[in-house]
């Protein structure tokens, strides 16, 4: 008696029965994520991690540590030049000038409608940042949450730009809100055997200044329309830069707060997903 | 096993690797995920908006991962098994919405003019129109528990493992579902609906 009605029933099926090439190979690239990303869960720093944390699914993310908000995941880009490019790094960001805002913003721009992960007509400027002879240019969708940092050396007063580097971060999922006097860490990546590191992340209304610290740099983040961002000149994560075990490197950062009326929250805790 | 670093942008920069133990495990993970993810996501597009039916997929398998060692070994039982993880991560991303306890189910979209458009019976579309009209109307939890039978394709034992209640509840809530589908057919007074329902 049911079995003409489940028939019918089954014809409703809103599934498809059949994944698209677009889907297959969507799942195979979402297996190699998870994978990763769970090694990865296990390095955030004590109190970082939650069972409760719910997985957004991670983009195309990397050099930045995918699953921004919830995964410190770890991934090492290679270079050469070390630490010697970055002499003219200041610990305390300086505005980018309407010229070289131009001149880096031209280079981000084709890096950001080169990359398949974020949509580059909707990606809006929501940060720049100059330290020394570096400006830092961060772009956003708010949905999806991605966050699409772009690192280029351009001395101050000159048209001339290279050396760019470009990463997206974030996930599918909604924004995640800060509270009034919290943050969420997003993205963080390290370059060249960490001779660089960047990361971004959002604050709450509140919070007038981010301080990092990352080992023996204390750099102050800028932040702006809700978001926060640095780079320094040294490495984000401790520990061997191939880990071995499901361990691998540790976060090693930690952050102080400046709130609105003054006060400094220090070794703030980010705002994980519930 | 080890994973390369994707996307680099770094110039003349060489990839380094993320390397990750415990190679049996992965590798079951890996067959299992070959298996039962076409599963899954059918299970997650029926429940949510189909943009975010690989986002639930990807939730639910990185949860499966962590729980590995708890899969069932009977194939039958790894798909209730995860259906339930799926469920749970679904309700758990919707607690917003109050303490849910099921979730609706999707059916698919009947507009008589593309059924008709196709050459369909004419019968055959108003039926479907009927059928998913009744089924939209139905309760969350009795919609949910017609779909582990129908769709799910799950016995009752799984499917009660899927919802976390005992066979002989589920057993019930199905009995309730099938007869509320039919009173809201009725309601619907088509009789190839009705007909439907009393064939054979």
């Amino acid at each position: 008696m049911n079995v003409r009605t489940d028939a019918a029933l089954r014809s409703l099926d809103a599934a498809v029965r059949t994944l698209s090439a677009g889907e297959q190979a969507r799942a195979r690239a979402t297996l190699e994520r998870i994978i990763v990303s769970v090694a990865s869960i296990e390095a955030l720093p004590p109190g970082a991690t939650s069972s409760r944390r719910r997985l957004r699914r991670p983009l195309a993310l990397i050099p930045a540590a995918a699953l921004a908000l919830i995964v410190g995941s770890v991934v090492v880009q290679g270079g050469s030049d070390g630490n010697a490019a970055y002499g003219s790094w200041t610990a305390t960001p300086a505005a980018v000038t309407g010229e070289d805002l131009d001149a880096a913003s031209s280079a981000c721009r084709d890096k950001l409608h080169d990359d398949d992960t974020i949509d580059g007509d909707r990606a809006r400027l929501v940060l720049s940042e100059r330290r020394g002879d570096h400006v830092a240019l961060l772009y956003r969708t708010e949905d999806p949450d991605l966050s699409a940092a772009c690192l280029v050396r351009n001395p101050q007063g000159s048209t001339d730009v290279d050396r760019v580097h470009f990463g997206v971060g974030g996930s599918t999922g909604p924004v995640l809100q800060a509270p009034a006097t919290g943050f969420t860490q997003g993205a963080v990546s390290e370059y060249d055997h960490g001779a660089s590191s960047i990361t971004d992340g959002a604050v709450g209304e509140a919070v007038t200044g981010v301080t990092i610290h990352a080992g023996a740099l204390t750099v102050e983040a800028t932040v702006a329309n809700g978001r926060y961002a640095a780079w320094w000149p040294g490495p984000a994560f401790t520990g061997p830069v191939e880990p071995s075990g499901r361990g691998g490197p540790r976060l090693a950062l930690t952050y102080d707060l400046t709130i609105t009326d003054g006060t400094v929250i220090r070794n703030a805790q980010p705002t994980l997903p519930s | 096993m080890v994973v390369p670093a994707r996307n680099a942008e770094w110039p003349a920069g060489q990839v380094e690797y993320v390397s990750i133990a415990e190679p049996d495990r992965e590798m079951r993970f890996r067959a299992l995920y070959a298996d039962a993810y076409g599963d899954v996501l059918r299970f997650a597009q029926r429940r949510v908006h189909p943009s975010q039916a690989e986002d639930v997929a990807a939730d639910a398998f990185l949860v499966v991962w962590r729980r590995l060692d708890d899969a069932p070994k009977a194939p039958n039982d790894v798909r209730a098994w995860l259906f339930g993880i799926t469920r749970y991560c679904l309700l758990n991303t919707r607690r917003g919405d109050g303490r849910r306890q099921a979730l609706a189910v999707r059916v698919a979209e009947t507009a008589p003019s593309v059924g008709l458009a196709v050459g369909l019976d004419a019968d055959l579309v108003a039926q479907r129109i009927d059928l998913a009209a009744a089924w939209r109307r139905l309760s969350e939890t009795g919609q949910e528990a017609l779909s582990l039978a129908v769709f799910e394709d799950l016995s009752s034992p799984q499917a009660a493992r899927v919802l976390g209640i005992t066979p002989a509840s589920y057993r019930l809530r199905l009995l309730r579902a099938r007869r509320a589908l039919r009173r809201q057919l009725d309601l619907a007074g088509s009789p190839s609906c009705m007909q439907m329902e009393t064939q054979p």
